[in-house]
């Protein structure tokens, strides 16, 4: 088995008294797509914060590719190839939809204020590449055509394909997706589903948070159920749907097709 | 070195000066409790009572009537202020609404100058006669006024923050905005009472402050950067913090000016907030614990 | 990479600059000129702060005051060539800057500006109290004039076309900034911290930097103002100063380069103005009356146009096009 990409070790984050996390572990693999399900309030974006660096741990520890994160800044953490989309849209509203995906290529360029002020050569060049990479990245999630409309007059659904393109652009070596199919149509969810499984196949793994039970067992191959800020359950989509555990938590009892 | 009398004196002095400081706090605290704004007008209204006040003098009315009038129509002004400048832009931004009140800050120092002329006014004292002795230091008997209508304002707000129904909305808004508004609560009323409220407390430092300093349109400036600077001590959310963070700062005020050199008394206050906000901008006396809510 | 509107709109500027001197001759306006020109260097730099970075600062004319308190002291206290002075007042206030945004940046919101109030006034208190150094009250005489070999910048007119291309200069060089990662980071960062963070900028040291940056800014617009009236004085940097500089920025247009030099000639010229008519309005009123106007200004272009007059303007001219287009049907 390889070694894992991302492991947590009993994460606990608080506050104010309220358990958020309590005590949560998990390893994920290089090239996984990996869910992490649970009732709202589960504890499922917290995790992700802990794991981007938006929040402190109060306890235990992260490791990404064996090297401790704790104490380690957001921008930090992304520099060591750790990206993420968020559950309530975190889109540069004053900017176009272009100069977004142009804001994920920020650590591929090196052009400080000196190179800005007098455009150098070598900033002109970055320029040119940091414009190019964004394209490719929004013409993979199939908005190259709005590239040069305000980031905010996109429906939200391609916001959130936005948010996407705009990891992607980091050439993430781990994808925090959070929520990524709320308010989505059935057609638009198979297409981010084919969309995830792209991602993974350019060698990006990916933990996705999500509440819709097509796109997860779907997509996934390994599920990870929080409940009160606890696993509750781990395995494949198979195991994780018959648990009665899961069942009684979260799932209830399946009167539709999943 | 100082000896204990010259030390009192000061301490009795900066205690005086503290308890202005205090009245002016409470105002910027109370507006931002409510409505989030500073108000950086707020050292204008003590400017209009302390004016008010001296204009009110040669009509012979007795103290006690033109103390209310003056407050009253510094109250006025407040109100004014927040229906025509603070109102229309209720949803603007942070920098917004600083800039609006800086503009209202101007407005009313024009007014005044344009009102009253450049010279500094006097206002006699609210009760003749020489100061009284206490522990071997002096204290004026309008030092005493001052002192005793601070703590009677202050007992008359805690009355009615505690037990009156506009009061306890006040405290409402302040704890939690969205919840008081989802109550049924007006926010826009609240805003135009805290704005009323914090124009009285003002009004009513400038009052009795007025026999003790030459009054003049351009004093506001000094009384609300400090009283501002007194409520960041309280954390900008506790009126006892406040209160306390005003009085300390008067002390701290006083023994630098009799210690050292009165100049660099104009720095002691701003050097104090600048250190406040570094190393602890939630104040002195706030516990560290977020108690905002909506968090 | 910069946009030709941008490009087009220097060149314009530079005709213009070139040719106002022609045509206006008085000493007086011109004087007004550099004064706007000196204003709008210092405004560009705060819009970069407070409007690409989203920070504020009410304590800006603190930086003027250390550009112009550096050169003068550089050139009559040591006898630095005044270009020297210049550059090594900026460098000095940039280092000060520096200093001070590592711990202050770090404040959000209201804390923040009342940070950059407190050291704006505490900067201007050292001013007027360190004598020896500064003069004191009575400030700071015999600042030489700024010359190339035997050409002096001593006439109005000369100094007009200094200081513009000055300006011209900042205003290239921070399109060019706002244009580019560094901009797109700062941008960023206005729009949500927390994403940006997430995608590996740094805020903190992007705050620190354009800070630091619009410091160097208003030290060249101090330097310029002490060579051009070889005279400095507290009052000049006090914070009545500081918060006519957040004015001009807001009039113009927060987070726009070329609503700076707009909103700066705006407030500048509406005081002159006011300054130059209260006077025969009013019988006895001082020079003082223009404050009344000056706030009620402010009120309205706040509750009004907060975006500043160059967007709202902008806004305006496009509805009135529009307006004009919509032909009314023939009957």
């Amino acid at each position: 088995m390889s070694p894992p990409l991302l492991e947590a070790r009993d994460v606990r984050k608080e506050f104010g008294g309220v358990v958020a996390v309590g005590g949560a572990s998990l390893r994920v693999s290089p090239g996984e797509i990996r869910a992490i399900i649970g009732p709202n309030g589960a504890g499922k974006t917290t995790l992700f914060n802990l794991i981007s660096g938006l929040l402190a741990l109060d306890g235990g520890e992260i490791r990404f590719r064996g090297r401790l994160l704790n104490g380690l800044p957001p921008a930090a953490r992304a520099g060591l190839g750790i990206g993420r989309t968020f559950q309530n849209l975190q889109v540069f509203a004053n900017m176009t939809v272009l100069e977004n995906v142009m804001v994920g290529r920020h650590l591929k360029g090196r052009a400080g204020f000196w190179g800005a002020a007098f455009r150098t050569p070598r900033a002109c060049r970055e320029e040119r590449e940091i414009i190019d990479a964004a394209h490719a990245a929004l013409a993979f999630v199939g908005l190259d055509d709005r590239s040069g409309d305000p980031a905010s007059s996109l429906p939200f659904a391609q916001q959130r394909l936005l948010e996407i393109a705009r990891a992607l652009a980091m050439e993430p070596s781990l994808l925090l997706v959070d929520e990524p199919a709320a308010g989505l149509n059935p057609a638009e969810v198979a297409r981010l589903s084919g969309l995830i499984r792209a991602i993974r196949q350019r060698g990006t793994t990916v933990l996705l948070v999500e509440h819709h039970m097509d796109l997860v067992m779907g997509t996934a191959e390994s599920i990870l159920v929080l409940n009160y800020g606890q696993v509750l359950a781990e395995g494949t989509p198979e195991t994780v749907r018959n648990d009665p555990a899961v069942i009684a938590a979260y799932l209830g009892a399946e009167d539709d097709d999943a | 070195m100082v000896g204990p009398e010259q030390l009192l004196q000061l301490v009795l002095v900066g205690l005086t000066q503290g308890a202005i400081y205090a009245l002016i706090a409470l105002g910027f605290v109370t507006i931002y409790n409510v409505t989030g704004v500073i108000n950086f007008a707020q050292g204008e209204f003590a400017m209009l009572g302390a004016m008010l006040m001296v204009s009110l003098a040669p009509l012979g009315l007795p103290t006690p009537a033109a103390f209310f009038l003056a407050v009253a129509g510094v109250v006025v002004v407040g109100g004014g202020v927040e229906r025509l400048a603070i109102h229309p832009a209720r949803r603007a931004s942070v920098v917004t609404l600083i800039i609006i009140t800086i503009g209202a800050d101007i407005v009313l120092r024009g007014l005044a100058l344009l009102a009253w002329g450049t010279d500094p006014l006097p206002l006699a004292p609210f009760s003749a006669g020489p100061p009284l002795t206490f522990g071997g230091a002096f204290i004026t008997r309008q030092a005493l006024w001052i002192l005793g209508t601070t703590a009677v304002t202050l007992a008359a707000l805690y009355a009615f923050f505690e037990y009156t129904y506009p009061g306890k909305i006040v405290r409402a808004c302040a704890i939690n905005r969205l919840a008081a508004r989802l109550s049924g609560i007006s926010p826009e009323r609240m805003s135009l009472l805290a704005f009323c409220l914090a124009a009285a407390l003002g009004g009513v430092g400038g009052v009795v402050i007025a026999p003790l300093t030459l009054v003049s349109y351009d004093m506001g400036l000094y009384l609300g950067l400090r009283g501002f600077v007194a409520a960041v001590m309280g954390g900008l959310v506790s009126a006892p913090g406040a209160v306390a963070g005003a009085l300390l700062l008067g002390i701290l005020e006083a023994l630098v000016a009799g210690i050292w050199k009165a100049a660099y008394k104009e720095a002691a206050a701003f050097l104090v907030l600048f250190v406040i906000l570094l190393l602890r901008p939630q104040g002195l006396f706030t516990r560290a614990v977020a108690r905002q809510a909506g968090l | 990479m910069r946009p030709g509107g941008d490009t087009l709109a220097l060149a314009g500027l530079g005709l213009g600059v070139a040719l106002v001197p022609l045509g206006v001759t008085s000493q007086y306006h011109l004087s007004i000129g550099v004064f706007i020109g000196i204003h709008a260097i210092v405004t560009i730099g705060l819009c970069l702060v407070m409007g690409y970075a989203g920070q504020i600062s009410l304590g800006h004319a603190a930086f003027y005051g250390l550009g112009a308190y550096a050169s003068g002291l550089l050139t009559t206290k040591l006898g630095a060539n005044p270009w020297a002075a210049m550059a090594g007042a900026m460098a000095l206030t940039a280092g000060v800057a520096y200093a001070l945004g590592r711990p202050i940046l770090r404040l959000r919101g209201h804390y923040l500006a009342m940070a950059t109030l407190a050291f704006g006034i505490i900067a201007y208190l050292a001013f007027v109290e360190f004598k020896e150094l500064t003069g004191g009250p009575s400030g700071l005489a015999g600042i030489p004039r700024l010359r190339v070999g035997g050409f002096v910048f001593d006439t109005d007119r000369k100094f007009f076309y200094l200081t513009w291309g000055g300006v011209i200069a900042v205003v290239a060089l921070s399109l060019n900034i706002v244009n580019s990662r560094v901009g797109r980071a700062l941008r960023a960062i206005h729009g949500s911290e927390v994403a940006a963070e997430t995608l590996g900028v740094d805020t903190a040291a992007y705050k620190l930097r354009v800070f630091t940056l619009s410091a160097v800014y208003a030290a060249l617009a101090g330097s310029l103002y002490a060579h051009y009236l070889s005279f400095v004085s507290p009052p000049t940097f006090g914070f009545i100063a500081s918060v006519e500089f957040v004015v001009m920025a807001a009039v113009g247009g927060l987070a726009s380069v070329w609503g700076a030099p707009f909103g700066a000639a705006t407030v500048t010229l509406l005081t002159e103005v006011i300054r130059d008519v209260m006077p025969r309005l009013l019988a006895y009123a001082s020079g003082e009356h223009e404050v009344i106007a000056y706030g009620l200004l402010l009120i309205l272009i706040m509750i009004f146009v907060p975006e500043g007059l160059t967007v709202g303007g902008l806004r305006a001219l496009r509805r009135l096009g529009r307006a004009g287009r919509r032909v009314p049907a023939a009957p």
